[in-house]
């Protein structure tokens, strides 16, 4: 059905190809898991299937891909056959509505408003989401979006759907549900060829068929027949395991943050509830929860970043709420905070001038920023004058936790920082925090990572509906969450 | 709150309501016009209050009309500076205009869906390619300004402080742009991937899950809002 024969890209805006000499088919009905880590071209391989290189994305293209018998389609010829539901639904939305997301391919089809309707409908019930048909995206959780993104693809019926990581920005609930939902839909129709770019894949794997490994742009391996693989060899293509990090020398100190009987209200919706919590130095803290719980409310809240409502935080020195805010400069001498988005806290031409950022600010010796900038360049063999928006995804979420820390604040909250990133990535993520760590630092992740709360942290909080249901140690989250996480 | 007006009347509505209120300059009838609107944005429940820059602004234009553009009968000696009826009624309506060209806007945006306005443009014959890109910018209006803000946010907590001067504004528009910048185009390629993907501009034509129809009623409404802004043109030149 796919033959993908010969295939380069290189993007005008780099001197090396992306993804190179690659050669495989796909048979009508499978279902195909791109494995390969983060920056090995899984995306712009999929970005070819659908005809989008180098008709929307510029790019030098060699090579061919054959649909059907028919060579380089282009993308809307493509998408009568062929369609993908990218890694962020937010970016891919295009309307204010699900039924209205759901309508848009099928308006642009000039199908009848009746058999649009059918259309919608019949495809919300195969997700087992019809009751989201009126809501609006903005209302939606993470996992729901997430759906919708896919239903809004398989409404159009299609004969390939192509998902682009789909649950790597969700919490082990959500994840399990989207997961769940792909498998549905397979159930349902065994006709529909799938490919699925993932770097987690649960209970799928009994629904693959084929793999195709990727490594830094090359085809590393095709396996035809995943199933006729014993459990060993397939364990060996999926091991996400940590390392056992010694935590044995852990002597904490001082108490350096205190929230008491804090609550806080967006838009109505109560999303903290009643929180208490002391943190003390040296502690390295899981903060876990689904998408939406206020893990991310109650660190901006911590860092100053939103104005304290009800109840009082005292960090550091500082003491602070409705009466008496702190401006987020100030605390941010003693705080380094790490957002989710790496794009949203870059601000510098060169790699030297964005380590330096915080230090000139805050009129810190230059000394410490240097030793960064020589950590980083030195084990992500780049240069000084690198332009910090030419790294990859994983080295600019590397960067950002460099950045953070240079003019040597005390505590470092880093909000998901394995957020869309390979097991290699992560684990390299884990060595830095390990390394701040060991330097004296106390440390708040947020994390949807079971795994590296368990083997990495020395407490968990998990909250719930914006309360605080478990503080203690990070064993048996799964169980207390209820879920098996990543 | 939604109503049953047709999209392309209420953007008729908010063109004449502007052309109107720079060719009233009666004091009185401007007050008049400035309650209606505020009634109107009371009555649909249209969300959103002025803040502080607005208001500022609001505030900023009349006290510069009162200061520097004395004319006409003394009302009050403040000795640096003398408050003339002239100058109240020049601050009034030029603060006036800015107030209701911003209220005006909000009950248009906040009683219009986006995808009604594309439907009633398109049926009236604007290429669906072109009424389509308001859908897109209302859809990522609020993306971007949640996007701005955590940038804002990021730099504060990395020890940015911006003056509020000229060098201020500088340094403040080039750490703000380029991290929105670098954010805004890695959605693009997304966002047209997603649209033609499902076969945007396959046709010339497309079907509208609710099409809104120009009906005999709208027309009507539309020629009543242009007697309605002759009358109040009319009206005005009589005060």
């Amino acid at each position: 059905m796919i033959e993908v024969q010969g295939l380069g890209v290189t993007y005008s805006s780099k001197n090396e190809p992306s993804i190179q000499d690659i050669s495989f088919s796909i048979k009508e009905g499978e279902f195909v898991w791109l494995a390969g880590e983060s920056a090995s071209g899984k995306s712009t391989l999929m970005n070819c299937i659908c005809g989008f290189i180098p008709q929307i994305i510029p790019a030098e293209l060699e090579g061919s891909i054959i649909f059907n018998g028919e060579k380089n389609l282009d993308p809307l010829q493509l998408s009568r056959h062929i369609t993908m539901a990218h890694q962020d639904p937010e970016t891919q939305f295009c309307t204010e509505t699900v039924e209205d997301e759901l309508a848009f391919g099928l308006e642009n089809r000039c199908l009848s408003r009746r058999k649009i309707n059918k259309r919608i409908e019949t495809t919300l019930e195969d997700l087992n989401c019809s009751e989201l048909r009126h809501r609006e995206l903005r209302t939606l959780s993470g996992g729901e979006k997430q759906k919708i993104a896919i239903a809004s693809m398989l409404v159009l019926n299609p004969d390939v759907l192509i998902l682009d990581e789909p649950t790597s920005n969700l919490d082990p609930i959500s994840m399990k549900e989207v997961l769940k939902a792909i498998e549905n839909v397979r159930r349902k129709s065994h006709s529909l060829t799938i490919i699925l770019a993932e770097h987690r894949i649960g209970d799928l794997v009994k629904q693959i068929d084929r793999v195709i490994k990727l490594n830094e742009g090359e085809l590393t391996g095709v396996i035809e027949d995943f199933q006729s693989l014993d459990q060993d060899e397939k364990n060996s293509i999926m091991d996400y395991s940590y390392p056992e990090y010694s935590r044995e020398d852990v002597k904490k100190g001082k108490t350096i943050l205190r929230i008491e009987n804090m609550n806080h209200t967006l838009d109505g919706k109560k999303i903290l509830k009643d929180i208490d919590l002391e943190v003390e130095e040296r502690e390295i803290i899981a903060l876990i929860g689904r998408n939406g719980s206020g893990k991310t409310t109650l660190v901006k809240l911590i860092s100053g970043l939103s104005e304290v409502q009800e109840g009082k935080i005292k960090i550091f020195d500082n003491v602070i709420d409705s009466s008496n805010k702190v401006p987020p400069y100030e605390l941010g001498e003693k705080i380094g905070y790490v957002f989710q988005n790496p794009n949203h806290q870059i601000f510098e031409n060169t790699l030297e001038e964005e380590i330096m950022f915080a230090t000139k600010n805050f009129s810190k010796g230059e000394s410490k920023a240097d030793k960064w900038l020589k950590k980083i360049t030195t084990e992500e063999n780049l240069e000084e004058k690198t332009h910090p928006h030419t790294l990859s995804f994983g080295q600019k979420r590397r960067l950002n936790i460099y950045s953070s820390s240079p003019h040597d604040p005390e505590l470092i909250v880093i909000d998901e920082p394995f957020s869309g990133q390979d097991h290699q990535n992560a684990l390299m993520i884990a060595d830095i925090l390990d390394d701040l760590w060991k330097k004296g630092k106390t440390l708040i992740v947020v994390t949807h990572n079971l795994e590296f709360a368990n083997k990495f942290c020395t407490r968990a909080l998990v909250l719930k509906d914006g309360s605080m249901v478990y503080d203690g140690e990070p064993v048996d989250l799964k169980s207390i969450s209820g879920e098996n996480g990543r | 709150m939604e109503d049953k007006i047709n999209p392309v009347v209420k953007l008729i509505a908010l063109v004449l309501g502007a052309v109107m209120v720079f060719l009233i300059d009666s004091v009185l009838m401007l007050i008049s016009f400035v309650l209606l609107l505020v009634l109107l944005k009371v009555f649909y429940e249209v969300k959103g209050r002025f803040g502080r820059g607005i208001t500022f602004l609001v505030i900023a234009i009349f006290l510069a009309q009162i200061i520097f553009v004395p004319e006409g009968e003394v009302l009050l000696d403040l000795r640096l500076f003398k408050v003339t009826l002239g100058a109240v009624e020049n601050g009034i309506l030029i603060s006036g205009r800015f107030f209701s060209l911003i209220t005006m806007s909000w009950i248009f945006v906040g009683t219009t869906e986006p995808r009604n306005l594309s439907s009633a443009l398109s049926n009236l014959g604007v290429p669906y390619r072109y009424s389509f890109l308001l859908i897109i910018a209302m859809r990522f209006a609020p993306i971007f300004q949640f996007e701005l803000s955590n940038v804002q946010q990021a730099q504060k907590i990395r020890g940015l402080k911006i003056d509020k001067d000229l060098k201020g504004l500088i340094r403040s528009v080039r750490y703000t742009t380029m991290p929105l910048l670098y954010s805004a185009m890695s959605k693009v390629n997304t966002l047209a991937s997603s649209i033609e993907g499902r076969g945007f501009g396959m046709y010339k034509k497309k079907t509208f899950l609710y099409p809104i129809k120009f009906t005999f009623w709208d027309v009507l409404l539309v020629a009543s809002l242009f007697i309605l802004s002759f009358e109040i043109y009319y009206l005005n030149q009589l005060l």
